[in-house]
Parts: C-alpha cells; structure tokens; sequence
C-alpha cells in the first residue's frame, strides 16, 4: 500500500495538482513527472548543486526537499528563466568564456550565479570573492571553474553580460 | 537512495504536533527544514513511521528582540533569516558563524532550531547558543518546559528531549556593551564540517577581561564551554593573557579522530580557533567601548 497526498506546487509559474508520495523528492518531481531536464541529479545528497532551483527565489538543492514541503513556495527552474535579460546575460558570457565542458553541472550554476547577478546595480558588480563563495555550492569536475568565474564577473560588470569586442 | 517509506503530517498548530508525536510513540520525527533529517533518510540511517513538519504553524518564523536585548527565534527560522538580522543588526557572533554553515542553499532551507535539535558535535550554533546562554523553549503532550542549551545536548546527534517533545523556541542574550564577540573554525574546504571551532565573548572592565564566555565544537562529544579557558582569562589583562588562555584548553576537550581530522591534529588546533576567536572578541570588545 502507498499512501498518497495531494500537493499543489507552483513551478514556472505555473500551478501543478499532483498526488504524490510523501517520500517524493522535488527533484524528482521535477525531473521525471514534468519533464524539466534541466534538474540534473548528481549526488542526490545536497553536495554537487546541480539540482539547484529557486525557492521563493532562493537557490536550493531540489534533491533535499519533498514535493511536500514545496506546497505553497514559487519554484523556479533553470526552463522558468529563459529568455531572462540576467539569465541571457550569463549564458552569453559562458559561451564566450568557455565556461562549460560536459555541461552536467552548468544548470545548477547558472541558476544559482542567477541568483547572485539577478537586480545587481552593474556599477557594484560582486567581487571575484563573492562569486566563488557561491560557487561552494557546485561541483564541476571539467572546468576548474577559472572560466566560470571569469563569465559571471564579466556578466556582472556588463550588466547584459554581454561585452562588445 | 530515495527515502524510506513515512506518512506525512503538516499540522496547523503545535499542540497538534506534540500529539501526533506522541501518538507515533517515538517513530515518528519532526521535520523543519529538513537539511540534516533528508540526507538521513536518503542514506537509510533513520527509517521514520511518519515526519511531522512544522511549516503551516504560525509565528515559528519570527524573529523578536526585546528590551533586555534577548533575541527569540521560532523554529522554523532559517539560517539565511537569522544571518540577514544578524547583518543588519551587527551582531559579529552570529554572522560571523552563519557564514561557516553549509553552502548559500543549505542555510536558504536548514533552520538554527534544527540544526541544535540535530545535535552535530561540530555544528557552529551549539557553541553560539552556549555563549550566548541559549534557552530553548521545549513544548511536549503534559505543556510547555524551558531547556538551556546546557542540559540539551547529550552526545553525539543526541539530546535530552523526549520523542513526543519539540523546540519551539530559542532565545539567545545578546552580548552587553563592553563584550565583543566572535566565532572562528577550521574545516578542510568553507562549508565542510568544522574540524574545531570555538565561540567567544569577553567583556572589558578597563584593560582587564571582567569575564569571558567560551564555548567549542569538534573537540567533544557534544558542543561545551571551555571552563579552564574562561576562569585563565577572568581577571587578566586582556592583550597578554589571551595565548596562555588558549593553551588551557587542553583541559576542555575531549576529541576523538576521524576522517577529518585525528585526536592529535584537533588536540594541536584547539588552542588557535581560541586564541583567534578570542582575538577578535577583544578587538569588537575595545571597539565598543563607550
């Protein structure tokens, strides 16, 4: 016997009923029931970050929050930001900085570097500290991250991230 | 692994929460943030009848300063909310502390209750709440209790609370003017389990400490004061007592070795998160002398 129980999660901004196991992870949730492939399972213990998303606007590792507990919070995905000016920014950034190899952790760093760059004055753009202090939260085993940082300090500096040659 | 089976409630108030518990007769666990309790269900280490989660319960995210400059936080507030008060507010100890615990969103989801309720013999808010003379508020089936810091922990990831028991409550005092506080630790990478830490607070009367407080993580079975540390620096001249101070903490501690760190390494490392610890203190202590 599995006992279910109905949840209402608000992804993307938009409204999911779904019964589901109270053991289900977000994570999961996200992943294999709304097919949003940018939720990358790695360590599934809340180490490797590449499960980020926003919670209320906060970045968190999905794979260490229930379906349940998200009941009533706004969950933004790495899917929920395209087309974000901030987001564009970024993402044009690591293309020019080279700032991904096999590309697993790279959802869960750009939602998270989001968070940092996201309503940041262009003028006090975080400093390379800063940047890698919110990288702890993500594992790469690629880059070295050197091309990482580099890609959101400049995204910082341009505002649009992108800086014309 | 995917977590065991449970059952799950989200009651609406505390009362319904300590009878569910106590119901459950002890197999079932509460849940707040879940930053601790979800890796151990992934990692099968707890295998829970049901999880009681406190987050329809209003007023346990507040957090209240009142005249006597003692700070309450409910249950359910976040190590992120406490750090951004503490930001704010200028309170050294705690942001100095917050900074260590985890990754950004580790502390956007774990909560200070949680993590004392956890009980992690290196966890950075046990030796705060030790300084700071921490006070939980305990509600359980037969009411209400008060609980210090003190008489919470009992070893390791363990406490004296009963199963059908729940914090509700912690109520930290502020250091007073002429203290300075402050926290330091040494882990392998920021963010990683404290090897050794230790909180502080002195207070100043004139160049002499008229009384420290200290407390470690990492070095015991549970976060604990440092008596021998306190009672070496109570009275002395402040700028030369602090590094024969330190060295009293061998008295203090009684730490194993793990993969972390050996019995001798954090032997060797207590006295220097004491000694910066206290030197930090000292430094806020004389800045904020009036």
């Amino acid at each position: 016997m599995t006992e279910t129980v109905q949840v209402t999660l608000l992804v993307n901004g938009v409204e999911h009923a779904l019964a589901v196991e109270p053991r289900l992870i977000l994570a999961d949730v996200l992943r294999e029931r709304m097919e949003l492939h940018s939720i990358h399972l790695g360590c599934e213990e809340g180490i490797c970050g590449a499960c980020t998303v926003l919670l209320d606007g906060e970045p968190s590792t999905s794979c260490l929050i229930l379906a349940v507990q998200a009941e009533g919070r706004s969950i933004t995905t790495l899917e929920g930001l395209d087309g974000d000016p901030t987001m564009t920014g970024l993402q044009a950034a690591f293309h020019e900085n080279f700032a991904l190899q096999c590309g697993f952790c790279t959802p869960g760093v750009l939602v998270n570097l989001f968070s940092l760059l996201e309503d940041r004055d262009p003028s006090a753009p975080p400093s390379e500290v800063e940047v890698r202090t919110r990288l702890n939260g993500n594992l790469c085993r690629c880059t070295g991250y050197q091309s990482m940082v580099a890609a959101a300090m400049q995204a910082a500096r341009s505002g649009s991230g992108h800086e014309d040659p | 692994m995917k977590p065991p089976r449970f059952s799950y409630a989200a009651p609406a108030t505390v009362r319904e929460a300590t009878d569910l518990l106590d119901s459950s007769g002890g197999r079932a666990r509460v849940l707040a943030g879940g930053q601790s309790l979800i890796p151990m269900l992934r990692h099968r280490l707890l295998e829970p009848e049901a999880l009681i989660d406190l987050r329809r319960i209003d007023g346990l995210r507040d957090i209240c300063l009142d005249d006597a400059r003692r700070l309450r936080l409910g249950a359910m507030v976040t190590h992120h909310a406490l750090q951004r008060w503490a930001s704010d507010q200028g309170q050294d100890l705690l942001v100095d502390a917050a900074a260590h615990i985890g990754h950004h969103s580790v502390r956007a989801i774990g909560t200070v209750i949680g993590s004392l309720a956890h009980a992690d013999p290196s966890a950075e808010w046990g030796a705060v709440a030790l300084v700071l003379d921490g006070v939980c508020r305990v509600a359980g089936p037969g009411g209400e209790r008060e609980l210090g810091v003190e008489g919470l922990f009992t070893g390791p990831y363990s406490t004296s609370l009963a199963g059908s028991e729940i914090i509700t409550s912690l109520t930290l005092s502020l250091p007073p003017s002429c203290t300075g506080a402050a926290f330091s630790e040494v882990a392998p990478r920021p963010g990683d389990p404290a090897v050794a830490g230790a909180a502080a607070a002195v207070s100043l009367d004139g160049p002499c400490v008229e009384s420290a407080r200290v407390a470690l993580i990492g070095l015991a079975p549970t976060p604990c004061r440092a008596p021998s540390v306190e009672a070496a620096l109570s009275g002395s001249e402040a700028s030369v007592g602090i590094e024969a101070a330190a060295q009293a903490v061998e008295n203090d501690i009684a730490p194993i070795g793990d993969i972390h760190g050996s019995e001798e390494y954090r032997r060797r490392v207590a006295p220097v998160v004491v000694a910066r610890a206290l030197r930090s203190a000292l430094v806020r202590a004389e800045g904020d002398r009036p």
